[in-house]
């Protein structure tokens, strides 16, 4: 049949080209095939798929009206049509069946593709043998949050979704499914725990309260909901009306503590969907409203950022004895129970606001070797963890070198580099080269050089010949290219005041290049103002980021030009390094 | 009795259809909070105030002429024109956007001012309207990075068109925009380069009694000459009506507490820069603005309803009196009454608000005054005649094409599966069944369910507004009083709170 519909095709369209560009081996059609296409002599049917054997030929099918129906076909001579889910094209494949050559079409497939559960439309000639079969399945969108996912062995993972209700959702899948973020495809190792996701599914329904779901596509929230902050205070009141809450003597959870105070912060609030505990006992907002307003203890509150405004997602109610605990590693974790490098045993419940990565998460999802900064209760009860990542630099690495040539727009050489290792540049006499495109980002002492590419070549009155720059690399590609002085002193400490122009910085220590050690810069913790400059470059998580990013309670180390001793404790921060 | 369905009537007499759904963001790529649904209030006053011909929103849109984005932040005003007339079946209209916006510090301003003449066809048959609307007018300044640029009309060209389509009890709306708006610097101020700003992407929206919601995609092209720059816009907007109980705190009062609406209003704009300023750090390309208000408050009476203290489904019974859904008289209530068929029709049709037929006119005759005489009228059912108590209901199910005509059976007592079927023919989402739930659902009493049920009982099982009893759905059990008012508040909580998820929360994550 198949045979014949192609027939059809290859004389329709020659004859619509009016040219011979095919060389056509017509197969002719015997009286009866030509009589079945001119009578439309066929059955048709539709149904679900229980079960699709090609090897011996033969589907059977529940019809609508319940019955199990049982047919065979020539493997060879069947055509198939699927939709694969992405195909927007609402084109059924009749124009396609009449003309099988017309174009390509991404529903042609095989008769192996047909799984149980799929639903069909299927045609059969007048011996009750299927000729051609149209297949699609039912997709439905889930939406949700990432509860749990692990790798397991072999080519799967596990992925446990949360969705709007509270219901679980688990799903195997495999390493190959597409998966994207902001339009951009990633792997599966993008997927984080406390991620939202909405993934499409292919569900089958093989009988009375029988459904299997194949996971189809993930799509991950390009980072408009995350958690922005961690807050505590008491509850001033609630605003039901505006569904706001007035947080009073309110604090910012940072890495140095807690922040100064604000009188009241009013922050949104979702009824339907925020999560209250008192004492590690979940609460409904209105005893919250009645009860708890006011109350002496503190109420720590995880605020998520979602459709462009903060909301708080989840209030933990305890009293006022509790701890900040240091930055510190975890070495030990079973259920409800997490141990500490620093030997504190911390208890985990519910009621516990764990972060990572700006993701809330739950306790299962803490691991051993995981930097945990952890505010904890009189009875060593977790009340706040954040997770934080030990990135640093991450794959961004510090080059300076001397231009030796440049290949337009595509990489450039070295004629010997050094690379920055912590606070010291390491010499390699060696050449090496970077590549360059149009997303590397140009820096002189005056700022970012708009169509930098264009300058930088290695020929002509601007010849970067001979000039040393420095290169910030990801891999092998340049990301920047920053024409700055030779940074080689150094200062580390923490930042208490940032204002995207200049640093202060406390706990300072500076490194005595002869000594070869780090100095404490004032017994009396005088503190150092490091100063941005246009050509300035902040690294923290992996990313370089703007001078604004910078938090009070950053950890850093800064490249100077000057000696910070001579410079008297202020001095130009050309490479600045976010260490924790 | 009689008088507490007079009063139903009146008030749901006088709501008038859904007209002007879409364009309340305008069209230009920024967020506005939309204009409010009106209370039951409003919509039961028997004299009209005028209609509003004009609606000033808080406003807020991005500027990418400097490959990053800038925030103006200002107002929206919006002359909605005067819709379309289903009667005469085609028609135009004018409609009207004035922008006004600029950031913080001034340095980034914008006012935009837009006339088109929209045409229509409404289709009675397909209760579809398509509308084409042109251009008459369309000025511009925006002031960005120090320059100024005003827009060449003549350059321009700007193209929607959209199509409406009327549910019972939902209307819902696709439509596609391409525009490019050729910009050229005022004189004297440093390139004369004109930058051409290319649009395009679909709009998606819905309109019910308890909200709506729009959201466009927007690919955004700009051509500065020598550089280019690409953004992908995701603007959104839901208004949706929120239920609250308010337990009094005296206890000297007449009622213990009641119902009240909150009309909130919201919309979000989510950006991603694919191609933009070299100068944006990577967590800058993408981002999230928001614009809110306050939102309006309406009481809702409530009943004395002794008798059903304590029962599972008492606030769901007491909501749908405060709705005026349920209309009984509250001393003849009993929870465990079978709903008719006619009766589950016309909390539907209140519910959702579906427009009555106009009211029976009197006539003098002869004999003295004849009343709920249908002029003219014939009655599309065999066993439901003009004058019966029932009519309105039924003939506006009719009209809004929840029901058809024929024997209505309406007296007869209603099962789960008629009750899923109506429900989601009033959503109008019957289509998403269509296919593997025509043969089978996932029900374990899958069985049981009519043929003719299964596709909307397999729709309604996607959409979660089935909760099924460890995996039975009773599809032949009568529907009481209480299973149907705890039924009913679980559509119009999806009709409230879940079905703007998938125009704006899904749709933002991309």
């Amino acid at each position: 049949m198949k045979r014949l519909f192609k027939t059809v095709g290859i004389i329709c369209l020659s004859l619509s080209m009016s040219i011979s560009a095919f060389a056509v081996t017509s197969s002719y059609l015997d009286e009866e095939e030509y009589s079945d296409i001119l009578r439309d002599n066929y059955g048709e049917d539709q149904g679900i798929v229980i079960e699709n054997n090609p090897s011996l030929g033969y589907i059977v099918y529940k019809t609508s009206s319940g019955r199990e129906e049982t047919k065979n076909y020539y493997r060879e001579e069947i055509t198939v049509e699927k939709q694969p889910y992405y195909e927007g094209d609402d084109r059924l494949g009749y124009l396609d069946e009449l003309f099988p050559n017309f174009n390509f079409d991404p529903r042609d497939t095989t008769i192996d593709s047909i799984k149980a559960g799929d639903s069909i439309y299927i045609k059969f000639d007048k011996d009750d043998r299927v000729t051609y079969i149209s297949a699609y399945n039912d997709y439905i969108m889930r939406y949700g949050k990432v509860n749990s996912f692990t790798f397991n062995s072999g080519d799967m993972a596990s992925l446990l979704l949360e969705d709007e209700t509270g219901r679980m959702h688990a799903y195997t899948i495999p390493l190959s499914i597409p998966v994207t973020k902001g339009g951009v495809s990633y792997t599966l190792s993008a997927i984080k725990p406390g991620d939202y996701i909405k993934i499409l599914i292919a569900q089958k329904i093989l009988g009375e309260g029988i459904v299997e779901e194949e996971l189809q596509e993930i799509v991950i929230d390009h980072d408009t909901r995350y958690i922005s902050n961690v807050y505590r205070g008491q509850v001033a009141a609630i605003n039901l009306y505006k569904n706001m809450l007035n947080l009073k003597n309110m604090q910012k959870f940072i890495k140095s503590g807690w922040s100064t105070y604000t009188n009241i912060l009013p922050i949104s609030l979702n009824p339907k969907k925020i999560e209250s505990y008192l004492a590690g006992n979940p609460v409904s907002l209105d005893y919250v409203t009645r009860n708890l307003r006011n109350a002496s203890g503190y109420v720590y509150v995880a605020a998520e950022t979602n459709m462009g405004k903060e909301n708080a997602i989840k209030l933990n109610f305890q009293s006022k004895m509790q701890r900040t605990l240091p930055i510190t590693t975890v070495t030990y974790v079973s259920p409800g129970v997490v141990k500490l490098l620093s030997g504190e045993t911390v208890y985990v419940a519910k009621d516990a606001i764990i972060v990572r990565d700006k993701r809330l998460i739950e306790a299962h999802s803490i691991m051993v070797g995981d930097a945990m900064q952890a505010v904890v209760t009189g009875e060593n009860k977790l009340a706040i963890a954040n997770i934080t990542s030990d990135i640093t630099t991450g794959s961004i690495e510090v080059f300076r070198g001397r231009i030796k040539k440049i290949s337009d727009r595509e990489e450039f050489e070295v004629e010997s580099f050094s690379r920055l290792d912590g606070n010291a540049w390491y010499f390699h006499p060696t050449p090496r080269t970077f590549a360059i495109d149009y997303q590397t980002k140009f820096y002189t002492s005056e700022g970012f050089v708009a169509g930098g590419i264009e300058d930088f070549l290695d020929h002509g009155e601007n010849s970067q010949v001979g000039e040393v720059y420095t290169i910030i690399a990801i891999g092998e590609k340049a990301y920047m290219i920053v024409d700055m002085p030779y940074a080689r002193e150094s200062l580390k400490g923490e930042v208490y005041q940032a204002d995207g122009e200049s640093i202060k910085v406390k706990d300072v220590y500076y490194y005595h290049t002869s000594q070869k050690k780090w100095l404490e810069y004032s017994r009396k913790n005088l503190g150092a103002s490091v100063t941005i400059t246009p050509n300035t470059v902040i690294i923290k998580n992996g990313k370089v980021i703007p001078a604004s990013k910078l938090e009070k309670g950053d950890k850093i180390k800064a490249m100077l030009e000057n000696n910070l001793k001579d410079a008297n404790g202020t001095a130009e921060g050309y490479i600045i390094v976010v260490e924790g | 009795m009689k008088k507490i369905l007079l009063i139903g009537i009146s008030f749901i007499l006088s709501v008038s259809s859904l007209s002007a759904l879409e364009g309340e963001m305008g069209y230009f790529g920024g967020v506005s909070t939309g204009i409010k649904l009106p209370t039951i209030t409003a919509l039961s006053q028997t004299k009209k105030s005028s209609t509003t011909s004009k609606y000033t929103l808080p406003y807020k849109e991005n500027i990418y002429l400097s490959g990053k984005p800038e925030t103006v932040e200002g107002t929206i005003e919006i002359r909605p024109g005067k819709g379309i007339d289903k009667e005469k079946g085609q028609g135009k209209y004018t409609e009207n956007y004035i922008i006004k916006a600029q950031n913080a510090d001034g340095t980034a301003k914008m006012t935009r001012n837009m006339s088109f003449e929209t045409q229509y066809i409404y289709e009675a048959e397909r209760k579809q309207t398509t509308k084409t609307s042109k251009m008459l007018k369309w000025t511009e300044v925006v002031v960005s990075g120090g320059e100024t640029y005003q827009l060449d009309s003549k350059q321009s060209s700007y193209t929607k068109s959209i199509l409406e389509d009327y549910a019972p009890g939902v209307s819902y709306y696709r439509g596609d925009i391409q525009y490019d708006a050729v910009y050229t610097p005022l004189a004297g101020e440093g390139t004369n380069e004109p930058i051409t700003i290319s649009v395009d992407g679909p709009i998606y929206g819905y309109e019910q009694a308890f909200a709506k919601t729009e959201t466009q995609r927007r690919n955004i092209m700009i051509d500065l000459g020598d550089t280019q720059y690409y953004v992908e816009e995701t603007p959104t907007l839901t208004v949706h009506k929120d239920i609250q109980y308010g337990a009094n705190e005296p206890d000297a009062i007449s009622f213990a507490g009641n119902y009240k609406e909150l009309i909130r209003s919201e919309g979000a704009l989510n950006y991603n820069i694919i191609v933009g300023s070299p100068e944006l750090y990577d967590d800058e390309l993408i981002g999230t603005l928001n614009v809110t208000n306050a939102p309006v408050i309406e009481q809702l009476s409530i009943p004395s309803l002794p008798r059903i203290k304590g029962h599972p489904a008492e606030s769901d019974i007491k909501k749908m009196y405060s709705l005026k859904i349920y209309t009984d008289t509250p001393a003849a209530f009993s929870p465990n009454q079978v709903v008719r068929r006619q009766e589950y029709i016309a909390m539907l049709v209140r519910a959702l608000r579906i427009p009555l037929p106009p009211a029976p006119k009197k006539t003098n005759t002869a004999f003295g005054t004849a009343a709920n005489a249908n002029i003219g009228e014939t009655s599309p059912f065999n066993d439901v005649k003009e004058g019966d108590t029932y009519y309105p209901y039924v003939k506006a199910a009719y009209d809004a094409g929840l029901i058809g005509g024929g024997t209505l059976n309406g007296s007869r007592q209603l099962t789960r599966e008629e009750m899923y079927v109506l429900n989601m023919r009033v959503l109008g989402l019957e289509r998403l069944g269509i296919g593997t739930g025509n043969v089978v659902t996932p029900f374990v009493d899958d069985k049981q369910i009519s043929q003719s049920a299964k596709a909307a009982i397999y729709a309604a099982s996607k959409l979660g507004i089935i909760t099924p009893s460890n995996g039975y759905v009773f599809p032949k059990k009568y529907v009481t009083k209480a299973e149907g008012a705890a039924f009913l508040g679980q559509l119009i909580d999806y009709l409230r709170y879940d079905l703007q998820k998938d125009y704006n929360e899904k749709m933002l994550m991309n």
